[in-house]
């Protein structure tokens, strides 16, 4: 059984993250699977999505290792078009994941205590995103 | 382990939905869908309000010039079918037996007076803050120097709980600790792993 439904929210800009964890559990449980994986796909190329653990300090963390590699105000090559300023965005985002697939045991996701699913969005400017969940199993 | 002796709970998207989602959801029930460019325009406009730019009714009338149909926007239309979340209300209620614990309005204080009335929600909080006093330019890069001046906060001493990803971040980056709200389960883990609760 293959199911799918997507997920849209509006990013802010910037830096702009979300925790999707209930809404990809809400899905699953929508779905009927018991025992699966789940993709969860980000249909962007300004933002990723992770497992992490959902806490403040570490977000900050992430985003200050992420300005001091990529800072947001760099000189990118990306910019050249004259179409956007998100050269920084799409450099982060080769190297932070665009999909997560995750274990789907007795109709639950499998995730230790502290994981969460996070989506961050690094587009300059307010957009609406959408995140792809694809359920496989039975 | 630092002392934590005063906590900072944002009303919205915590206790009630932001009024940004409020007047999304309000407009899509007319028939309404704003594209981006509006959308831009009503966070401009909501921060106007909330920073005590505009009144409340200037507010809802330039929101309703946005569109092209005749519509009308009223304060009734907007809180009418506003519910307060109360699961992080008990989480506040639990935090209050030991420490202060404060309310930051980002709603214009009639309207929460309004909603007060079916629940008593400003009563569950030593204290309410309300973001159109601070008169800030922006409640994110702003509102915690107007509130280290206005209300004293420490580094160190006092906890910043909200759901908006930006703040929270600031928060931290000017060494005040930070959950952000996802729901009562995460709040109160992070809560106990700092043995507050």
């Amino acid at each position: 059984m293959i199911y799918s439904e997507s997920i849209t929210f509006e990013s802010e800009g910037s830096w702009y993250s979300v925790n999707i964890t209930e809404q990809v559990r809400a899905i699953l449980k929508h779905s009927g699977l018991k025992q699966g994986i789940i993709l969860i796909f980000y249909q962007h190329t300004t933002g990723g999505v992770m497992v992490i653990e959902h806490e403040a300090g570490f977000l900050a963390d992430l985003e200050d290792n992420l300005e001091r590699l990529i800072p947001s105000n760099g000189v990118y090559m990306h910019h050249l078009r004259g179409v956007d300023q998100n050269g920084a965005a799409h450099v982060r985002t080769a190297i932070i994941p665009t999909s997560v697939v995750l274990p789907v045991r007795s109709g639950d996701l499998a995730l230790g205590e502290y994981q969460d699913i996070l989506v961050v969005d690094m587009q300059p400017e307010l957009k609406m995103r959408s995140v792809l969940i694809q359920v496989m199993g039975e | 382990m630092k002392t934590i002796n005063k906590t900072f709970f944002v009303l919205g998207d915590v206790f009630l939905p932001s009024i940004y989602s409020v007047l999304l959801k309000l407009l899509k029930k007319i028939g309404l869908v704003p594209i981006d460019q509006d959308r831009i325009t009503i966070h401009s406009l909501e921060r106007e309000l909330l920073t005590g730019h505009i009144s409340e009714h200037d507010f809802l009338q330039r929101i309703a010039a946005l569109f092209s149909e005749e519509i009308s926007i009223t304060e009734k239309d907007l809180l009418s079918s506003l519910r307060v979340n109360r699961h992080p209300l008990s989480v506040a209620i639990d935090l209050r037996k030991d420490r202060e614990v404060v309310l930051f309005s980002d709603y214009p204080k009639p309207w929460l007076e309004m909603i007060d009335r079916n629940v008593d929600l400003i009563g569950s909080f030593n204290k309410v803050i309300y973001s159109q006093d601070l008169r800030c330019s922006n409640l994110r890069e702003d509102i915690l120097t107007h509130l280290k001046v206005i209300d004293d906060i420490q580094e160190g001493s006092c906890l910043w709980v909200d759901s908006d990803p930006f703040r929270t971040s600031i928060a931290i980056n000017n060494g005040i600790d930070a959950i952000i709200y996802v729901d009562e389960r995460r709040l109160r883990r992070e809560l106990h792993l700092r043995s507050l609760l």
